[in-house]
């Protein structure tokens, strides 16, 4: 069987560079690259304007695997993300493409992964009505505790992600199918439910007061502009 | 009572047929009524600054309509939002808007349901109808629409949500279906 030929990683991040997807993004990219795959990465949020992304869009056919790297905005994918599928999917609808395939990597601050169930699905659904082969989806709770290091070095914590990574990535590159198995390892937890739940619902709101710099603002964080 | 309307649409004839009919319809019954079509509408998306949470409590730091939406969703009692069903959710126009929406809620967290949520910045959240339009029945997009109004509706800290599909068969929408859908989220009895 052949070998995967190229890859483009899509980091949905509007965030850009300092995003825990573009973390993630840089992991999987040099994984790939280790083994001997030519792999993009690309910030979608840099392609909003109307001819990046038109070039973006025929660009993206020369790629035989994409995987949308992305975090969870309000339930769902980012509007930047949903904006590129859009294109994507009118423009394949209208040239004869060749066959690809999508996998797409979720990740929220909540520590339940299960919150970006719906975010996959429509990764899915997206594959699917683009006529792509669809790979499957990782979905990474808690994101935000991987901080700003690179993946490699953020220890016990990605540990599941990192392992289920890096078999997805071997087996992607030898054009293998990825067992669920893999994509289940990858989704676990990074820390027991519990505890990220104690933590995040009885330290999470010092953790949030602690990026204020302002005092005055610290003062006005449950502000309420808009009450009549 | 005041009611929103989003619409999400990009042209499609239906869903800007429904937008009025619902806004008619709405005015009739004595709401205040103000709508938004959003594809002609200058908004940015958001840029993940977390400015509304950190620098502007409660207010996007972007000065553009955005920030106007937010400020009437809050203060309506009914919130309208029409899209295509896009892949399962909200299309692009919608979503902008929605991503918008993140100063309403407070970044301190919650359990709800045994779930992490964020908390409410307000006491007083609206009720939502979404009425998403799929061209043809597509069961699988209309589930994840329907999941993702109910996530939503969590989030948003909505007392009462309701989704209706739309196809091309149906055709027109009108005032029967239209006082169904206010019945079934609590706006008449």
């Amino acid at each position: 069987m052949s070998r995967l030929n190229k890859a483009l990683l899509l980091v949905g991040s509007p965030k850009g560079k300092n995003s825990v997807s573009n973390n993630i993004a840089a992991y999987i990219q040099d994984k790939f690259q280790q083994n001997d795959v030519e792999t993009q990465k690309t910030f979608i949020v840099k392609h909003m304007n109307k001819e990046s992304l038109e070039k973006l869009v025929n660009e993206i056919n020369d790629f035989d695997l994409l995987i949308l790297i992305a975090p969870l905005y309000v339930d769902s994918l980012p509007s930047i993300v949903i904006k590129l599928m859009e294109e994507v999917y009118e423009y394949k609808k209208i040239n004869n493409t060749k066959k690809q395939n999508f996998m797409a990597i979720i990740n929220s601050g909540f520590p339940e992964p299960n919150h970006n169930d719906l975010a996959i699905d429509m990764c899915e659904n997206f594959a699917s009505k683009s006529n792509m082969g669809w790979i499957g989806g990782i979905t990474v709770g808690m994101g935000p505790a991987l901080g700003d290091k690179p993946l490699e070095k953020t220890g016990g914590l990605s540990k599941n992600l990192r392992n289920g990574l890096d078999t997805a990535v071997n087996a992607l590159s030898e054009n293998m199918p990825v067992p669920k198995e893999v994509l289940t390892t990858a989704s676990k937890p990074l820390m027991p439910l519990f505890l990220s739940k104690f933590m995040l619902r009885w330290f999470g709101g010092r953790m949030w007061t602690n990026m204020v710099k302002d005092k005055h603002v610290k003062k006005k964080m449950y502000y309420r502009p808009y009450e009549s | 009572m005041k009611a929103l309307i989003l619409n999400g649409s990009d042209g499609k004839a239906v869903l800007n047929n429904v937008s009025k009919v619902l806004a008619l319809e709405l005015k009739n019954k004595g709401l205040n009524v103000e709508r938004y079509d959003l594809s002609t509408e200058k908004i940015s998306t958001c840029i993940g600054c977390y400015g509304c949470w950190l620098k502007t409590p409660g207010q996007c730091i972007i000065n553009d309509k955005g920030q106007e939406i937010a400020e009437k969703v809050i203060k309506s009692d009914l919130l309208i939002l029409l899209s295509p069903v896009t892949f399962g959710g909200y299309s692009f126009h919608l979503k902008k808007v929605i991503d918008r929406l993140i100063p309403n809620i407070l970044p301190f967290f919650t359990k709800i349901d045994g779930e992490i949520h964020h908390k409410p910045r307000y006491k007083k959240n609206p009720k939502i109808l979404a009425i998403g339009y799929v061209p043809q029945q597509d069961k699988e997009s209309e589930r994840v629409f329907a999941a993702l109004i109910s996530r939503n509706a969590i989030n948003m800290h909505s007392p009462k949500n309701h989704v209706e599909f739309i196809n091309d068969e149906e055709g027109d929408i009108n005032t029967v279906k239209v006082n169904l859908m206010l019945e079934k989220v609590g706006m008449i009895s």
